[in-house]
């Protein structure tokens, strides 16, 4: 009895099997087409046979990089490499792709053998998976991050003050508007203000508005951003940063909920949630008496402390794939992801600027690359010279570091410890400034040149 | 009229994602007044969708095309004929000449399906093929 099945039995298995098959001869016109084909690209097989491959296959492998024409100039198989087709439905189909030569027995070459799987479903799961981790605009897999994302709904829920500290690029205002957004006040406006980026006075107008007459140019009247959020979410960005007056007008209004506009008389009740942010350490900022108690201990009612991206460098490959699907949508282009040399050095790299970092840094290599895969070459120069090793980068760092702390200290000693002019000569933002400080544990006096005005 | 086609090869580029070339042709009372090749942006769709303005494109003839980027184009004024295929002197030969083009459509894609049918406002015609009983 032979052991080879007859010709009826393979034609049955090819038939059978979900994998797409079709056979090619050296003119590249289709020679057979199984049953998974014709379902993956909607073709039925009588349209099929006879035609070029890449007129029914429509991958976007064919026009430059056809894995069937490598193997059959190479005569190398390639398996499961990932592309997609166009189906007759005009939707992208992601499938893998595997090829090799079709053989008769005696080994002469008849053409080529193409088999491919849909990847529907794998994607769709993959898509799942990344939604297990993501919360809001956030993703994350740390465990920081998912004990977080765990508590989220029911801080959420609770309605009230809200803490969230970390440093500058870690997301804070993504938090606070996650938690927005899972809060019953979602219906409602989220208004965020940055307090640092703005003087005592202007900073009061802009959260409590003002009443015509109250100053030189308010010649109307206008509703501050605590109207603004009404019955929503009031989110008060580098609430670490304002002055001690301020200070005592916010704990006021807090607690007796509800505020007064700039030459106003009467005041307005407020219904308002208040969620803050900082990127100090507010209870050390309490013990040195930079941060009133009171006020501390009005907004830590529930704290939650984000992570630096460099306790998180497992997140680092699904931020990457976040941020290259959310500027092909915006640039409207199709890179498929990062090169693995380049993702190695995206994962020696510490973030001193966080997420925003890596956000600007794949954004950089986005610009630069002109094909599927960001590159090493694509990424900025500083990381590329850290990786190289060039020209002794311990010692650069050494170098730039001592020359960093001496022109910080004296910018202070200049301004009288005022951080915000320091930071401004600096040509910096403050928060930067102060993650130096912290950095490289400047000791500042306990003047505030704030305090001075 | 200018009419683009994706091209690769002497023929139309079988997905429009893929294609590297566009040539560009003025028609004139049914008749091809100029040509010219155009390097198409590397899979930047806005550019693409500015260098066809910019030519002052109405007709876009290409291979397999997805819905999305359809609509987009068609929501910039481009009329799209997609899903076709064959030598590119000879789609467009038909075209201007207000042929049926059905001989050109891909296969799978008769009797309406792979795209929506365009509007037929200047003679020529795709894929007309009724479905048969």
């Amino acid at each position: 009895m032979s052991d080879r099945l007859p010709t009826e039995t393979n034609e049955i298995i090819l038939e059978s099997i979900s994998d797409g098959v079709f056979t090619v001869d050296h003119n590249w016109r289709i020679m057979s087409f199984n049953r998974a084909a014709e379902e993956i690209t909607g073709t039925p097989r009588r349209e099929a046979i006879g035609r070029y491959c890449w007129e029914v296959f429509r991958s976007n492998m064919c026009e430059g990089d056809c894995a069937l024409k490598r193997t059959m100039k190479e005569g190398k198989s390639f398996v499961s490499t990932a592309t997609y087709i166009i189906n007759n439905r005009q939707q992208r189909v992601p499938i893998a792709v595997s090829t090799s030569l079709l053989k008769n027995e005696a080994g002469k070459v008849l053409g080529g053998v193409e088999t491919f799987r849909d990847h529907s479903l794998v994607e769709e799961l993959r898509r799942e998976l990344h939604g297990s981790f993501a919360m809001g605009e956030m993703v994350s897999r740390s465990k920081a991050m998912q004990k977080i994302f765990a508590i989220l709904p029911r801080v959420a829920e609770s309605d009230s003050t809200v803490l969230i500290e970390g440093e500058t690029g870690t997301g804070k205002e993504l938090l606070a508007a996650a938690l927005h957004r899972l809060s019953s006040r979602a219906e409602e406006p989220f208004v965020a203000i940055n307090c640092g980026a703005l003087p005592d006075t202007l900073l009061e107008s802009e959260l409590f508005g003002y009443r015509a007459g109250a100053f030189t140019g308010a010649d109307r009247d206008r509703p501050g951003l605590f109207q603004a959020a009404s019955r929503g979410t009031l989110f008060l960005d580098e609430i670490g940063d304002t002055s001690a007056a301020f200070q005592v007008r916010l704990l006021r209004v807090l607690e007796e909920k509800e505020f007064q506009p700039l030459g106003g008389v009467e005041r307005i009740a407020t219904t308002t949630r208040i969620l803050a942010a900082t990127n100090r350490d507010l209870a050390a900022m309490v013990a040195d008496g930079h941060f009133r108690r009171d006020l501390f201990y009005r907004i830590n009612i529930i704290h939650l402390q984000l992570p630096p991206l460099r306790e998180r460098m497992e997140d680092i490959p699904l931020l990457v794939d976040r941020f290259i699907e959310k500027m092909n949508h915006i640039k409207g282009r199709m890179v498929s992801g990062v090169s693995t040399s380049a993702m190695a050095v995206l994962l020696a790299h510490d973030y001193p600027g966080n997420i925003r970092e890596l956000e600007n840094i794949i954004e950089h290599g986005f610009v630069l690359c002109a094909d599927k895969e960001i590159e090493v070459g694509h990424l900025p120069g500083y990381l590329r010279l850290r990786q190289s090793g060039e020209g002794n980068p311990a010692a650069i760092e050494q170098v730039q570091q001592g020359s960093e702390v001496a022109a910080i200290v004296a910018a202070l000693r200049r301004h009288h410890y005022n951080r915000l002019a320091a930071a401004a000569e600096l040509g910096i933002h403050k928060s930067t400034l102060f993650r130096k400080l912290k950095k490289y544990r400047i000791e500042l006096p306990e003047i505030d040149g704030r305090s001075a005005r | 009229m200018q009419v683009a086609v994706t091209v690769w090869e002497g023929r139309i580029s079988p997905v429009f994602d893929a294609a590297r070339t566009l040539l560009v042709v003025e028609l004139v009372e049914a008749e091809v007044a100029g040509r010219r090749l155009w390097p198409i942006p590397v899979a930047a769709m806005h550019t693409f969708l500015r260098l066809l303005a910019e030519l002052r494109v109405e007709v876009l003839i290409c291979g397999a095309l997805c819905e999305g980027q359809a609509r987009m184009l068609e929501s910039r004024g481009v009329e799209v004929l997609s899903f076709l295929t064959g030598d590119v002197d000879q789609v467009l030969g038909s075209f201007a000449a207000g042929a049926d083009l059905t001989a050109y459509v891909m296969p799978g894609c008769r009797r309406g399906r792979c795209r929506r049918m365009p509007a037929r406002t200047r003679g020529w015609k795709v894929a007309t093929e009724k479905p048969s009983i």
